[in-house]
């Protein structure tokens, strides 16, 4: 959805949902419903229960027990960057 | 702190160009987005788009931290070169700044006024003549980091703690940011709390996931290998 | 199955949907179909090259010809406007979908359905009721629909009729603004004693699909699980913040 501008979405955040389209042009296997480990603090949760920041640059997901970035990716003119240090383990079923 | 500079390049940009390769897309009709037109071409980059709004963007949720527990530091490895609290801070020397911004996301926004304390003061401040490093990392609440050349901070930047005659807000980097605005403007990291001088360069947040590890907006140097 | 990819769609009609959105159909000709609840992502170009791009929910069933997105005009935004007053039929734009597989719903395991949705959440649920009419007529369903007033609840007229057709589908209306006339229903933000009043009780086979604004989703969410709901059987869609 559109989100106004005019700085009032200070602690809005959308869900992993949004950053599904991204993750489903690197991933084969559907991505939002993959299972992200917190290499943080070890929560378990689905990408689409993860935290979404910034996805005008890309996507970076949080864990939502710790706030922890659990991934993170760019779309850039070079190719698609992805970085899972912040994932202990992700599970498609 | 000198108003942005002109662009460099005389040609007279009748459309924004971009590097980046344009494949067909289907233009949809009528559509036009939010963006104004400039009075002054030149002082738009490459493929950027005026807006008069100030969007929002965050890699993490807003942190907040009280101005009594504030401080800003400047560090090259261990060795601390100074650090300030809050009252200190205001106690520097004050700057005022208007400059262009340019996002890597495409707006820019035009004469934005700033006030804070320029990276030379706080150099100054610490009994320095120059930055000790080539290059320096900026550090912010909640783990964001940008990395910068300190040739482009001399001169060229400040921590600013108002934006627009008003106290930052929280949302747009409150209590202080960094201010770099002849990069592109993730390079002004919001919710600075220290600077680390490094030897080498380093990259930081989005410069080690594909964002160009310069950031020059009038070279489009949005992602590496531009 | 493929990396996702962009296509480019065509709008075929455009109608009204309460006082501020619109329902737009669009020809996608290669739209491999989706499941119910599953969203996409819509990019819009300009001939200048300006590019913007938002996530709609699928407000359409599988079984439709037509994909439609139910869309909310957001003041200051830059996509919702475009599609809600500038679009005509023929007018193209890029469209990359079906995404999701968390916030779908599928018939098949059965169970009971409790959907909650806050004003332009409403859309996925479109999708889930007209599938549930095709394939699952009878199956225990409550929709507890959040909306400013009467003129800003999308769906109203497909919703109360799809009601009034099955006895086993529920619709609970609550107005945060302004309630219709004589309105002896809720009149006020969703809170624990609504829930508590109209949620079916907990329950192995319940399935529950909260989607609206963050703020809104957050608290119905935690609400939920304080009523003894169990986290897993709750699937959550976060539209990003909007005017209440």
């Amino acid at each position: 959805m559109d989100i106004p501008d005019d700085g009032s979405c200070m602690q809005a955040w959308l869900d992993g949902n949004a950053a599904g389209g991204i993750l489903a042009s690197i991933f084969l296997l559907e991505p939002t419903r993959a299972r992200i480990v917190c290499a943080h603090c070890r929560h378990a949760a689905a990408v689409a229960e993860q935290r979404l920041f910034a996805l005008e640059m890309g996507a970076v997901l949080r864990c939502p027990a710790c706030a922890g970035v659990t991934l993170r990716v760019a779309v850039t003119s070079h190719g698609r960057f992805l970085d899972l240090r912040g994932a202990e383990v992700m599970h498609f079923a | 702190m000198r108003r942005t500079e002109r662009a460099r390049t005389a040609v007279r940009l009748t459309a924004p160009r971009s590097t980046v390769s344009n494949h067909s897309r289907p233009i949809s009709r009528g559509f036009q987005g939010r963006r104004t037109d400039p009075e002054d071409r030149h002082r738009v980059p490459p493929g950027q788009y005026v807006t008069r709004d100030f969007p929002v963007l965050s890699a993490g949720p807003t942190p907040h931290v009280s101005l009594v527990e504030w401080t800003f530091s400047m560090r090259v490895g261990d060795r601390p070169l100074g650090k300030w609290n809050w009252a200190e801070f205001q106690d520097l020397t004050q700057t005022r700044a208007a400059v262009d911004i340019h996002c890597v996301t495409k707006w820019s926004k035009l004469d934005t006024v700033w006030e804070g304390v320029t990276i030379d003061a706080l150099l100054k401040a610490a009994g320095l003549d120059a930055a000790p490093t080539p290059y320096a990392l900026a550090h912010s609440d909640g783990g964001y980091s940008t990395n910068v050349p300190t040739k482009d901070l001399a001169g060229k930047a400040m921590i600013a703690t108002r934006f627009a005659d008003a106290p930052l807000s929280a949302a747009h980097g409150g209590p202080a940011r960094l201010l770099v605005p002849h990069l592109y403007f993730w390079k002004s990291a919001k919710w600075v709390r220290s600077i680390e001088f490094i030897t080498a360069d380093r990259p930081g947040f989005w410069e080690s996931l594909g964002y160009h590890i310069y950031g020059d907006p009038w070279h489009e140097q949005r992602y590496s290998g531009d | 199955m493929g990396r996702l990819r962009w296509q480019t769609v065509s709008v075929e009609s455009i109608e009204p949907l309460g006082r501020r959105a619109k329902v737009v159909h669009l020809r996608a000709p290669d739209w491999p179909g989706h499941l119910p609840g599953q969203h996409v992502d819509v990019r819009l170009t300009a001939s200048d090259g300006y590019q913007a791009q938002r996530s709609y929910s699928v407000a359409s069933a599988p079984h439709e010809l037509r994909l439609s997105l139910a869309v909310e005009c957001v003041a200051g935004g830059e996509v919702s406007p475009y599609l809600t007053t500038e679009v005509r039929p023929g007018d193209v734009f890029e469209l990359r979908g079906p995404i999701g597989g968390y916030f779908v719903w599928d018939a098949a395991p059965g169970g009971l359905l409790f959907m909650c949705a806050g004003g332009s959440g409403v859309a996925p649920f479109m999708a889930v009721l007209e599938h549930r009419e095709r394939v699952a007529r009878g199956l225990p369903t409550t929709l507890l629909y959040s909306a400013r007033s009467p003129e800003d609840a999308m769906f109203a007229a497909r919703v109360d009729a799809l009601a009034r057709d099955d006895p086993a589908l529920d619709v609970v209306w609550t107005y945060t603004r302004e309630a219709p006339q004589a309105w002896k229903g809720y009149a006020r933000r969703i809170d624990a004693a609504i829930l508590r009043e109209t949620a079916p009780p907990p329950d192995d086979r319940l399935l529950i699909y909260v989607c609206g604004p963050t703020s809104f989703v957050e608290g119905i969410a935690t609400t939920l699980v304080e009523l003894g709901y169990g986290p897993s059987s709750i699937r959550t869609e976060r539209f990003g913040p909007s005017a209440e």
